[in-house]
């Protein structure tokens, strides 16, 4: 009895996800679909977003034209020149399972003839695998916040206008530290570089212990050396 | 033992003369960016008057906005990057580079080159928030735009 329930335990812990929020948070769902919305009013095609996971049963979604939390109603008039979706889903695997963490997304159109694909998504940096990791929610926003601009890329519509911010609050400024260009660049052929400036000493080290001699072997002892003698042949004494 | 001493030294050189090269190699952001897009202007970076500032530096690609991020991205990896409806901005160690829309009428792509202060003030409804403080009304994510913070 105590055996089955122990089993229960443990398949409920492993069919049971982490307790987490949604990837966005309400305020970051309603900035999202204000975005779209201006895209909309500039582009007449119609945005939204539909990210299913299994960590707590409720979608991330929202749209255009109807807003946050609410999916893309297709048959809106405004959307004249098309309608584009990202939808996806995030599988969290639980801790005690061996399967890792997936997301993948895709990109449903209609109303176009060249709508946006993953692969822009993925030209610009932005890939499925990132919606498992601690910036899911950057992921996704620069996902959804991508596809009027892919639209307009492939011809679909109007590029958004650029406009700059013309002043900033004294008080705000850039944060953290981007890190070195020239390490994120090149750090592979640093290492590599690295590598072969020790391999160097190592390769003479090694080869030099291996033709070492074993021991120290005594100087052979040569046999005495017998001086040429030489037959001697008396002089005659001298007369 | 002679064969095995030249051999470790070509060994070490070879990482020696490596290491030059990556070093003596390597360019900036910046100046990549001279080399292969044809300059239409400068203009005085947004924010505050310094010795340190550098002047926002606009070029023109034929290319359209994604397609040039990937280009400058590929040749150069960001240490951030962000895309909105409006453009694609990469941020590296002392410069922000900003892939947005053509004037009106144009065809291709602009990229505005601008120093840490002067990306993050010009873009500020864009990487508010993602890449530093952000003390507008709305909450961490700005959603950019033309009509946000108006």
């Amino acid at each position: 009895m105590i055996r089955c329930v122990l089993i229960a335990l443990l398949l409920a812990a492993c069919v049971a996800a982490p307790a987490q929020a949604g990837v966005l948070s309400v305020d970051d769902a309603t900035d999202l679909a204000q975005s779209l919305a201006d895209a909309q009013e500039e582009q007449d095609v119609c945005y939204g977003w539909e990210i299913t996971n299994n960590f707590d049963g409720t979608p991330d979604v929202g749209s255009s034209n109807k807003g946050p939390g609410v999916p893309l109603a297709e048959i809106d008039s405004s959307c004249s020149k098309g309608v584009v979706v990202l939808t996806g889903s995030i599988d969290y695997s639980c801790s005690s399972c061996e399967a890792e963490d997936s997301a993948s997304v895709s990109i449903r159109s209609s109303g176009m003839d060249n709508p946006p694909t993953v692969g822009d998504l993925e030209n610009l940096g932005l890939k499925a695998g990132d919606l498992t990791g601690d910036k899911d929610d950057t992921t996704l926003v620069n996902m959804v916040n991508a596809l009027p601009l892919l639209a307009a890329d492939r011809g679909n519509a109007p590029y958004v206008d650029y406009e700059p911010t013309a002043e900033i609050p004294p008080a705000d400024h850039a944060t953290g530290t981007p890190g070195s260009d020239l390490l994120r660049d090149s750090w592979i052929w640093i290492v590599l570089c690295v590598l072969l400036i020790a391999a160097g000493p190592i390769f003479y080290l090694h080869n030099r212990g291996q033709h070492k001699p074993a021991r120290a072997t005594p100087p052979r002892a040569t046999p005495p050396s017998t001086p040429a003698t030489t037959p001697t042949t008396p002089t005659p004494p001298a007369t | 033992m002679k064969r095995h001493a030249i051999l470790a030294i070509l060994l070490a050189g070879a990482g020696v003369v490596g290491l030059i090269l990556v070093f003596t190699s390597h360019s900036s952001v910046r100046d990549d960016i001279a080399k292969t897009y044809r300059k239409v202007g400068t203009e005085k970076a947004p924010g505050k008057d310094g010795p340190q500032r550098k002047d926002t530096e606009i070029y023109a690609s034929r290319k359209g906005v994604t397609q040039t991020a990937r280009d400058i991205s590929d040749e150069h990896k960001p240490a951030d990057r962000r895309t909105t409806e409006a453009g694609a901005f990469l941020r590296y160690s002392d410069d922000i580079v900003s892939v947005v829309p053509p004037p009106q009428g144009s065809t291709g792509s602009r990229i505005l080159v601008d120093d840490e202060e002067g990306g993050y003030n010009r873009n500020y409804f864009f990487v508010g928030g993602f890449w530093g403080t952000y003390s507008g009304p709305a909450g961490s994510f700005r959603g950019g735009g033309p009509g946000a913070g108006k």
